[in-house]
């Protein structure tokens, strides 16, 4: 029965006209579906506690090994969490009733009806009342913290809930005038955990890039306290840390600097403090770097005088070892006071030590003939004794005052012929000397052992490149107060992200220093791509120590 | 409109569930939920794509189509049909017209042959074609051969019961029809069946894994 006209086609349909209410098969699938889903859900979200679901169905991964030992109690850093969603109806009250099987059931049911109804009117008032709604809105938003689990973490790291910024910053804080900190954000914002089972990782430098690289943010967050610094200066100086034997050197005091926006060490990053245009090392010696590197400079142990004949790695590796005179200076400049006596020297350091050796002279050279002459009998040892002495006060006339003039001031040429280092450097070529009785006073040369004031410098790891790629400014200083430390600008040349356009040979091909030994090819293809890791945490550090977070706190408030 | 902002706005979800997760399936529950995310996105995106050339298709190949939910009417209707026609070539009373006609011609040899070789291919081939659940799988569900069966029939029958074998050819590519259009009906709303319901878990799933997270994380109880 072809159909054309509308009537037709209406011809078909006519004894089923009410087949919209009925509903199509796939219509009344989807429905019911519709419907298991959201009451099983439902059910499901609400019931899961009850059903017997545990904790462990919400537990994002494992816990990192740092960790470990809490993996089967959550409680530990979620303590008074939780997940159970039912609690938070208000009829879970009535639902409490109902569990308590030592009552009858027809009480439970009158108590439990109770308590439902009674919190079913809580709800339903606080909804109808504007003010209290809201007052309960700000409270739930109020209490959205992370709190709690840093509460948890400060349980066992204690002193870890300021960032500061730089360690030594807090250290060295009697040379500041100010103490600048920074409130941190939730340990979680930077210690991941349940990330894995290995131990947690350091955090990267795009956690702390993050807020370094917003100047609005950073401003906002920093707190300045001012700080009524003892050592506070308006130029940099070299300091004992604690009167001890460390020398730092410390920057000049600054106040209200304004954070700079840090994209990375490369970008951003500020100068050192010791690039600061005023800056100088105020060691209160006089080393001529330059002369020391001129040609008429006799050779040491057969080679020209070196960087590293003076400045030697120490034991770990971090740093060089401190200058000693008897380590590094006595072969060429000995205290020889006798030029006819190799090896008697005065004693280097304290003045009062060298009076007392010149107040002792006799017995000095009787011992030196003891042990340098053979077959010396008492006589003659009192007749060169005698020679000594009438030797000496030939050249130094006027008794113990000349003498001390003569080794604190003055000195004494080379004696012509001598080739074993029998000097008389007066104390005053290298040394700050102040008159004084019974003995002058020579100033505290406070060299420093530390530049670098928020971090530390691996000088074992920079074996590979020559000392003059980095202080090359050394060969024409002539004076103490020249910082010959590298430019921020200069290490960022190598501390960067690899800069794979100028890599010429396989990208794939990791840079690898040979450590000990100097490597100019791979210098220069470090200076080339970078690629040398800079993270922040390479040299900076985040946490406010343990023994500085009373006084950090105390200036915070 | 809604279907255009639902659309957007959930393709919009892709980057931040991306974000919001930092592409970890993270704890059972968080897996759950983004295996149901995942469902959702592939059954919607299924959907939108065979929104787009389906109904073209049905345009195309369909020129005459049904009201989807009066197919099984227009089905049983065909059935009636047919079955009234094998009611009437039945030999016991054999008419061709169902209204008495009293003028009517006696039945001849021509008619007998007519009615038998209908009843047999209503028997074996038409009626079992219109009462099968799918059609497609049988060899009147092809238009070539349909054709083919009933230019045979209709070689081997009067020439009055050719409007009768004509309407009942009729029934059967109208049946033909139907089953393509039940076929492209399937697969343009079938995806709903998973698409809305688990939409909706996922919904009350999200909102679980909301709670939870504040308060196993954030609420300071």
């Amino acid at each position: 029965m072809p159909e054309n006209t509308q009537k037709q086609i209406a011809q078909k349909y006519k004894d089923n006209l009410t087949y919209y209410k009925a509903g199509h098969y796939l219509r009344r699938w989807r429905k019911w579906l519709s419907i298991l889903a959201v009451v099983g859900g439902l059910v499901w979200a609400f019931g899961f506690k009850h059903f017997g679901g545990s904790n462990e169905f919400f537990n994002t991964g494992p816990i990192s090994a740092n960790h470990a030992r809490f993996t089967a109690d959550c409680a530990v850093c979620h303590e008074g969490a939780v997940t159970d969603v039912f609690s938070m109806l208000p009829v879970d009250h009535a639902r409490r009733v109902m569990m308590d099987k030592t009552t009858p059931i027809t009480e439970r049911l009158k108590a439990a009806g109770e308590k439902a109804m009674k919190g079913l009117s809580e709800v339903k008032s606080t909804v109808q009342d504007r003010e209290k709604l809201a007052s309960a809105a700000h409270a739930a938003l109020a209490s959205l913290n992370l709190s709690n689990i840093d509460n948890a973490c400060l349980k066992c790291h204690d002193g870890m809930a300021l960032h500061q910024p730089g360690i030594k910053a807090l250290t060295f804080r009697e040379t500041g005038k100010e103490l600048s900190w920074v409130a941190s954000s939730a340990c979680s914002t930077c210690h991941k955990e349940h990330v894995g089972a290995q131990k947690m990782a350091l955090p990267k430098s795009n956690v702390c890039i993050d807020c370094h690289s917003d100047a609005t943010r950073m401003a906002d967050s920093l707190k300045r306290s001012a700080y009524d610094g003892k050592l506070a200066a308006a130029h940099s100086h070299n300091v004992r840390v604690d009167g001890g034997d460390l020398v730092q050197w410390i920057p000049a005091a600054t106040t209200g600097v304004k954070p700079a926006v840090i994209r990375g060490f490369e970008e951003g990053h500020p100068t050192f403090l010791y690039e600061a245009k005023d800056a100088k090392d105020n060691a209160a010696i006089k080393f001529n770097h330059a002369r020391h590197f001129a040609s008429d400079i006799p050779a040491v142990n057969g080679k020209k005088l070196d960087c590293v004949d003076c400045h030697k790695p120490d034991g770990d590796g971090i740093g060089v070892q401190r200058i000693k005179y008897e380590q590094h200076c006595q072969q060429c400049h000995s205290l020889g006071i006798d030029p006819k006596l190799p090896g008697f020297y005065l004693p280097h350091g304290s003045p009062t030590h060298i009076r007392d050796f010149l107040n002792a002279l006799n017995d000095r050279w009787s011992q030196w003939a003891k042990e340098n002459v053979k077959g010396l009998d008492a006589t003659a040892l009192n007749a060169f004794v005698q020679q000594r002495g009438t030797e000496i006060l030939a050249r130094w006339p006027g008794g113990m005052d000349g003498a001390v003039q003569k080794i604190f001031f003055e000195g004494e040429p080379k004696a012509t012929g001598n080739d074993k280092g029998q000097t008389l450097p007066a104390c005053a070529k290298c040394h700050e000397v102040k008159g004084g009785k019974p003995s002058p006073d020579i100033v505290d040369p406070k060299i420093p052992d530390q530049w670098l004031t928020r971090g530390p410098f691996k000088h074992g790891s920079h074996t590979h490149i020559t000392c003059a790629e980095c202080h090359g400014a050394a060969k024409d200083s002539k004076e103490t107060s020249d910082i010959l430390l590298p430019a921020q600008k200069s290490c960022a040349e190598c501390h960067r992200p690899r800069d794979y356009r100028m890599v010429d040979t396989d990208p794939l091909l990791k840079i690898a220093p040979t450590f000990g030994k100097a490597n100019a090819k791979i210098a220069r293809q470090q200076r080339k791509e970078g690629g040398v890791f800079a993270d922040c945490l390479d040299c900076h550090k985040y946490h406010v120590p343990a023994a500085e977070m009373e006084m950090a706190k105390s200036l915070a408030k | 409109m809604w279907l255009k902002a639902h659309v957007w706005l959930t393709i919009l979800t892709i980057p931040l569930v991306i974000m919001h997760s930092g592409v970890a399936m993270g704890s059972p529950h968080t897996s759950l939920i983004m295996w149901l995310y995942f469902i959702v996105m592939g059954t919607g995106f299924f959907g939108i794509a065979m929104q787009q050339f389906i109904p073209s298709l049905l345009k195309e190949r369909l020129p005459r189509e049904v009201v989807f939910e009066q197919i099984p009417h227009i089905r049983k209707r065909a059935i009636d049909s047919a079955e009234t026609l094998l009611k009437d070539c039945s030999p016991a009373e054999a008419k061709p017209d169902a209204k008495p006609d009293p003028k009517a011609v006696p039945p001849t040899a021509e008619d007998a042959e007519s009615c038998e070789a209908i009843c047999e291919f209503l028997k074996s081939d038409a009626l079992p074609y219109l009462r099968m659940g799918r059609g497609d799988k049988h060899r009147l569900g092809s238009q070539r051969a349909g054709d083919e069966a009933f230019r045979l029939l209709k070689l081997g029958v009067a020439l009055k019961w050719l409007p009768r074998v004509e309407e009942l050819q009729a029934c059967c590519d109208e049946r033909r029809r139907t089953d393509l259009q039940a076929k492209l009906q399937h697969w343009l709303h079938g995806w709903l069946l998973i698409h809305v319901p688990i939409s909706l878990l996922l919904i009350i799933l999200t909102l679980w894994h909301a709670v939870v997270a504040v308060r196993l994380f954030v609420v300071n109880p």
